[in-house]
Parts: structure tokens; C-alpha cells; sequence
């Protein structure tokens, strides 16, 4: 029985080894379109544009996100803009997160004393300036003071005035979350103080209490070490307490060392708000290199900004060339700093080296900026 | 630079200045002969962007037509005609009278065929057409009727509708209906005798339509029913009255006689808000009773501070009361309009000044109060 068996078991594998070293027969292996990846615990970067200038042919393509809807349904008036109109921005309220800590109990206390209200303010400023969003300040205080003072000046000219400028409420709300962490350890002479700080932002419908998908900023992490040096954080412990050096119970010096953590990460998320959210424009002619462009400071591009220029016809996209763009109050001129290499470049070069070349509807051509320029973060961050 | 020299540029500087000037002013019309007669073209633009500029753009090509039109045009034909061949078109073309259009622009009876407005850099840019054929200027004669704007006729028209669904059932719609219709005659009538009356009426003129005067029935001659439409929500009635104007007179008369001697005594707290509401009344005519007893009507106002999460806000309760202590009418500021961080006495008076001065806010008290003092005289009677 036992070797009628193992005979016919032989017999089976010789029939499948057989079959098996057919020529047609492939092995398949299961798609592999995911790598794995260890999660990253380095702190965040500036995320910031190269310049026209340093661009390669193969750098010349058109970036994510641009919006280059028409400006033709525009009122141009700031409180009474098309729902159509691309400038029109959503208006904002800045909040920026009460203090969530982790950290053992010494520290805890001067972390979760932190005060947010002047990153709240900073990060209105910086955000402001972006003319991405029509910012409403928390800032009461300030207001308050200055309707008091024309109240006493003249009552009923400030009344007549407030009543015709209500405040605005926001549609949305920025806010930002973090997560603030201490950590202290001790050598065989001295410790050293650590804090972490990791932010995300999200854009939220206060009435849907829906959070927005767009813009994506992401995680944003900072170490104080990139703020401070090891130095200035050691500090000496006699019998398990607090003798010199930094003193991580001390509300004063942790709020300096995590404003100057909190700055640090606006910085960096403000340069991914403006890879998130390019400046985008339609080009109205070109004449040589020289680009002129519908909007300017009012659809938010910044001096100096490095943008892509690039022909729409029937929702595909051509890159013909990079551009720095330099812009005005209602519109922005740039020159084409590098044409690419392609036919439709060239085209396109010839026709405005011989004139002014405007592009037409069925053939038209926008820009859109590749990040925050070198500039704005060199001199603004 | 020697004296001569510097003496030629400055002749030359004081020869271009008008020059220039005479350049800039000159943006006129080009002018070309077509197969229907004579076409004028101008392109011009304007720093800016929105309706607003739109609009003054296209006053200003309007303006620069109408000047080309009354002074230059007939030359510049006459030079175009020289030039042309064929003999027909000076006939024909020579008709055209310039002035007449100069002035039919003017008046807005023509308008000039704009094309849609494009941007040039930061400005607004419109191209204005106008088309004059020699067939199109027979424009038609100006209706010159100057139509009778007082009624003269005894009989007057009155029509009234009636929602079915509000009929009591007892009371048959059309009895309603008439009722209403010669109670708008009379409100219509009120408002004549009170406008042809000068400012011995003109407290009604505000409130004629709500003046429902006791004894409708008394004040007419005669009436006639010219229709009657029932649907199944509501019933119509057209109706032919003749009224009695010396009756409605002398109604009228002891009626403002009636208002003239009523009198109104304000209690509030605190001093600075009866000192706001004594103002307004009595720059509006309205006579202050030194008590209680002696008034037709009584105002109670109180302010109050209302604490807010950044702030205090200041409410304002105004009550009218009439002789048999029931309260008449109620209202109250919007409060949140002003925020201030403080509630000291100043801030507060300053407050009450401040909503106490808004013209919409001292309109509807006025108006409401003077409308309560028809209605009590009314009822008086």
C-alpha cells in the first residue's frame, strides 16, 4: 500500500514538473506600487521656489493646483465680489491652539502657561499679507481702544460709521492645532532641556463644522534645538532640584524658547500655504520676453515670484517657459526668463519677438506660481 | 550750461507744454467711409478696474464723441469726401447732421455701441463704436405731450383686493372689499389735500395710508361699482367715487388741532439718554408735558451695559405707554453695533450718544411716535 503510494505521489510531481517547464508559463508576481517607509522625525523645512533663473528645461512644468478661472465675472469691489470671481477670498478667523502639553510635572506647568495670544496675532499678520484670505483679527483690544477714542472724539460719526461697516464674520476658521512635548534628561554633571513642538492646520465651516480638504499643510514639526543651541538649554540639579542654568520651570524663559519654536513653524507652514494655494493669472500678451498678466497684488503674487508659463487649449496644459513676475496693485509683469524646448515655444517666440503676440480664447495662456519666492522668505520669514 | 542754452530749453519746455496738452485732450474719434455711411471708432482706456471705472470710461468716450461730433466731424468728412471717388456717397453722406446727434447723445435718446472691456496692464480698456447712416437720422418726433398731472375730475378710481382666506365669514367679501376701496380713496385723498396743504398737514403726509378715519361712509358724495373678480383666493372690486373734499378738510383740521395740543412726557434713566430723547423730540416739533398727568403718552427708556465675552455693549429699551397705562409700542437699539472694554459712566454716555445719533434709529422713533399720536387723536375723537 505504502509504496503504491509513494509511487503514485513521484508520478503527480513528475506530471506537474512537467506542465510547470511549458515555455508560454510566466511567474506573477502580486503589483508593487507602495513603498515602506520609516516615519520621519526630522523637523520641517521651508518649502521654497528656485529661481527663473536656476530653472533646467525639465524643470518647466506646471505645478498643482493652479486656479486661472476668468476674471470677467469680478466686481472688483472688496466687500461685493462674485461668488464666480477667483479674487474673491474666503474670509478667515485665525485661531491658534490652546496649549495641549506632554511633559512631566516641573515643566508641564510653565508649558501649559504659554501664551498664544501674540502667535495668534503674528500668524494673522503673516497670513494677511499673503492675499490668499480676508483676514478678521482677533484683536480686540486694539480695536476697542481706538472706537473709544473716536467715540470721545466725535460719538455719532463713529456710530454712523460702524453702522455702515459692520464687522464682517468669517465663513471659515484657520486654526491651528499642536502638540507641545518637554523632555529633560540628566548626565553625570548637567541635563538639558528639549521641547517639541508639531503643528497642523486645517480650514473649518463653523455653521457645516466641515474641515476643509483644501489647503493640505500637512504636519509641520520643530525641536528647540533649531531655535536655541545645546548650550543655552543645560542646566545644573543639586538633590534632585533646580540650581542653575536654564530654568525649565520658569514661564518666561519656555515662552521664549517655544514663541521662537511657534514663529519658526508659521514660517514654514506659510511657504506650504503658498505652494498649497499658487498664484495663478492669465497672460493678456507677450512682447519679446515680457509678460503682461491680469492680476497682480490682488490675486496674491508676490516680487519676484517664479512662475510658470504655460499654453490651455482644450484642458491640456504646455509649458512654454519660466518667468519671474513682479506684480502691481491690479496686474503683474514678468519676463520670461527661460522659453522651453519645445515647438510650441518657439512658436510662440517668434510671433512676440515680432510684436506683441495676445493669445486668443481657443489658445490661451495663464501663469502659476511654483512656491514662496526666494525673496519674500529671504527678507519677509 | 551756458545762459543761452539754458534760456532755448526753457523756450522749448514752454512751446512742447501745450503742445502736450493739446495732445492729451485730443482723443477724438478716427472716421471712416462704409457702405451704410460714416463710421467712428475710439478706443480708450482708464487706470483701474470694476463697473466703476467702466462706467466713468464710458462717460468719458461719450464726452470726447460728442465734442468730435460738434466740432470736428464736418471737416473731417469734408477731407474723406475729397478723397473719395464715388459721387453717390457725397449725397448721401452729406446729410448727416453732426449737431443733432451731438445733442441726441447728450440727452442719452443714442447710445454708442461698446464692445466689451478688456485690460491693459492696470487699466481698463473700451472700444466705442457709432454707425451714422443718412436713412438712420429720421429719428422719430419727440412726444411733446404735456400730460395733466392734478386730477381735475370729480369722480376718482379706487380699486381694492381682499385675501378670501381673512373674510370673516359673517362678512361677505365684497362688503370688505368696498370698504377697502373707499378707505384707499380717502388715504389717497388724504395724501393730496395734505401735499397741496403745505406744512399744515405734512405730519399726515408721512402716515396717510395709515390713517383710518372714523365714518368713512359720511365723506362721500356718491360711489359706483364699475366691476367685481372673484378667484378663489381673493376678491377684487373697482369702484368710481366722488368724495367730498371740504369734509375730508375739515377732519383733517381738528385732527392736526388735536395732535398740535398732544403732549408726550419722557422718564429715563440715565440723565444723558432723557437728554438725547428730549432733543429729538423737540427738534421734531413733538411737545413735552412737565408730568405725567398732563401727557396724552408716555416714553420710559433705560440704557443698560451688557457684558460680553470681549466687552460691554450698551442696550437701549424704549416703551410708549398711553393714558390707560398699556404699553403701545416697544423697541430697542442693536447693541452689538459698538463694543468698548470699559463701563465707566463716561463710556457709557458716550454710548448712549453714539446709538442715540443714528438717523435710522431716530427716524423710526419719530416716526413711530408721531404716527401714535394720530392714532390716539383719533381714537380721542
Amino acid at each position: 500500500m505504502n509504496t503504491f503510494k509513494l509511487a503514485l505521489t513521484t508520478s503527480i510531481t513528475l506530471l506537474l514538473s512537467a506542465c510547470g517547464s511549458t515555455p508560454k508559463a510566466k511567474i506573477e508576481y502580486p503589483s508593487q506600487q507602495t513603498n515602506q517607509q520609516a516615519v520621519s522625525t526630522n523637523p520641517s523645512e521651508m518649502q521654497v521656489a528656485k529661481s527663473a533663473f536656476a530653472f533646467n528645461d525639465a524643470d518647466i512644468q506646471v505645478p498643482a493646483y493652479f486656479d486661472t478661472q476668468g476674471l470677467k465675472y469680478c466686481t472688483f469691489e472688496r466687500n461685493n465680489e462674485d461668488e464666480r470671481c477667483p479674487l474673491k477670498k474666503p474670509t478667515i478667523r485665525v485661531y491658534f491652539d490652546k496649549n495641549t502639553v506632554q511633559a512631566e510635572k516641573a515643566e508641564q506647568q510653565a508649558l501649559a502657561a504659554v501664551n498664544n495670544q501674540q502667535i495668534e496675532l503674528m500668524l494673522e499678520n503673516m497670513v494677511a499679507g499673503l492675499n490668499r484670505f480676508r483676514i478678521i483679527t482677533q484683536d480686540d483690544k486694539t480695536i476697542q481702544q481706538e472706537i473709544e477714542k473716536q467715540l470721545a472724539n466725535n460719538a455719532a460719526a463713529t456710530a454712523q460709521k460702524l453702522s455702515t461697516n459692520r464687522a464682517i464674520n468669517p465663513d471659515y476658521i484657520l486654526k491651528v492645532d499642536t502638540l507641545k512635548t518637554a523632555d529633560r534628561f540628566y548626565g553625570e554633571y548637567n541635563g538639558v532641556a528639549q521641547y517639541f513642538l508639531e503643528m497642523t492646520a486645517s480650514v473649518l465651516d463653523p455653521f457645516t463644522q466641515e474641515k476643509l480638504a483644501s489647503p493640505n499643510i500637512g504636519k509641520i514639526r520643530v525641536e528647540s534645538k533649531e531655535v536655541r543651541s545645546h548650550d543655552e538649554l543645560v542646566f545644573t540639579e543639586v538633590s534632585g532640584r533646580y540650581y542653575t542654568g536654564f530654568n525649565y520651570q520658569d514661564q518666561q524663559n519656555v515662552q521664549a524658547v517655544m514663541s521662537d519654536m511657534a514663529s519658526r513653524g508659521l514660517s514654514v507652514m506659510v511657504t506650504r500655504l503658498l505652494s498649497e494655494l499658487p498664484a495663478s493669472g492669465e497672460v493678456m500678451g507677450i512682447k519679446g520676453n515680457q509678460i503682461s498678466i491680469d492680476r497682480g497684488q490682488n490675486a496674491g503674487i508676490l516680487p519676484k515670484e517664479t512662475m510658470i508659463v504655460f499654453v490651455y487649449e482644450a484642458g491640456f496644459v504646455d509649458p512654454i517657459g519660466v518667468a519671474e513676475v513682479n506684480p502691481s496693485k491690479t496686474s503683474a509683469n514678468g519676463r520670461i526668463v527661460q522659453w522651453k524646448n519645445s515647438k510650441l515655444a518657439q512658436k510662440i517666440q517668434q510671433q512676440s519677438n515680432d510684436g506683441i503676440f495676445r493669445p486668443n480664447s481657443n489658445q490661451k495662456i495663464y501663469v502659476v506660481s511654483v512656491g514662496a519666492p526666494q525673496e519674500y522668505v529671504d527678507n519677509r520669514l | 550750461m551756458s545762459t543761452k542754452a539754458w534760456i532755448q530749453g526753457m523756450i522749448v519746455a514752454v512751446v512742447s507744454l501745450p503742445l502736450l496738452t493739446a495732445n492729451a485732450a485730443n482723443v477724438q474719434p478716427s472716421m471712416l467711409l462704409i457702405e451704410q455711411g460714416v463710421e467712428l471708432n475710439l478706443n480708450n482706456c482708464e487706470y483701474g478696474r470694476g463697473s466703476r471705472v467702466t462706467e466713468s470710461l464710458k462717460q468719458s468716450l461719450t464726452d470726447s464723441f460728442i465734442q468730435y461730433l460738434a466740432n470736428q466731424a464736418r471737416m473731417d468728412l469734408a477731407d474723406l469726401l475729397a478723397n473719395s471717388s464715388t459721387s453717390t456717397r457725397v449725397d448721401s453722406t452729406a446729410a448727416i447732421d453732426f449737431t443733432q446727434i451731438a445733442s441726441a447723445l447728450k440727452n442719452h435718446q443714442q447710445q454708442l455701441d461698446f464692445a466689451e472691456p478688456y485690460w491693459q496692464g492696470n487699466e481698463t480698456c473700451i472700444q466705442a463704436k457709432l454707425i451714422l447712416s443718412p436713412s438712420a437720422q429720421q429719428t422719430a418726433p419727440s412726444l411733446n405731450i404735456d400730460w395733466q398731472t392734478s386730477p381735475t375730475t370729480v369722480w376718482q378710481f379706487s380699486q381694492a383686493q381682499v385675501d378670501m382666506l381673512q373674510v370673516d365669514k359673517n362678512q361677505q367679501a365684497f362688503d370688505a372689499a368696498m370698504q377697502q376701496a373707499l378707505q384707499n380713496s380717502v388715504s389717497n385723498n388724504i395724501q393730496l389735500v395734505a401735499e397741496q396743504g403745505a406744512g399744515k398737514f405734512a405730519l399726515l403726509t408721512k402716515h396717510a395710508n395709515k390713517i383710518k378715519l372714523a365714518d368713512v361712509q359720511n365723506l362721500f358724495n356718491d360711489w359706483q361699482v364699475l366691476g367685481q373678480q372673484q378667484t378663489q383666493q381673493n376678491f377684487t372690486v373697482q369702484v368710481l367715487v366722488s368724495l367730498n373734499r371740504q369734509k375730508l378738510e375739515q377732519q383733517l383740521n381738528t385732527l392736526v388741532k388735536k395732535i398740535a395740543t398732544s403732549s408726550i412726557y419722557v422718564s429715563a434713566e440715565p440723565f444723558a439718554l432723557k437728554r438725547q430723547l428730549l432733543t429729538l423730540l423737540t427738534e421734531h416739533n413733538i411737545t413735552i408735558a412737565n408730568s405725567v398727568t398732563a401727557a396724552d403718552m408716555q416714553v420710559t427708556a433705560k440704557s443698560s451695559m451688557l457684558e460680553q465675552a470681549n466687552g460691554y455693549q450698551n442696550l437701549i429699551e424704549l416703551e410708549v405707554t398711553n393714558l390707560n397705562k398699556q404699553i403701545i409700542w416697544q423697541w430697542q437699539n442693536d447693541p452689538s453695533l459698538i463694543t468698548v472694554s470699559n463701563k465707566q459712566s463716561h463710556q457709557v454716555n458716550q454710548l448712549i450718544q453714539a446709538h442715540m445719533s443714528l438717523p435710522q434709529h431716530q427716524q423710526t422713533i419719530i416716526q413711530q411716535l408721531e404716527y401714535l399720536l394720530i392714532e390716539q387723536a383719533l381714537i380721542a375723537k
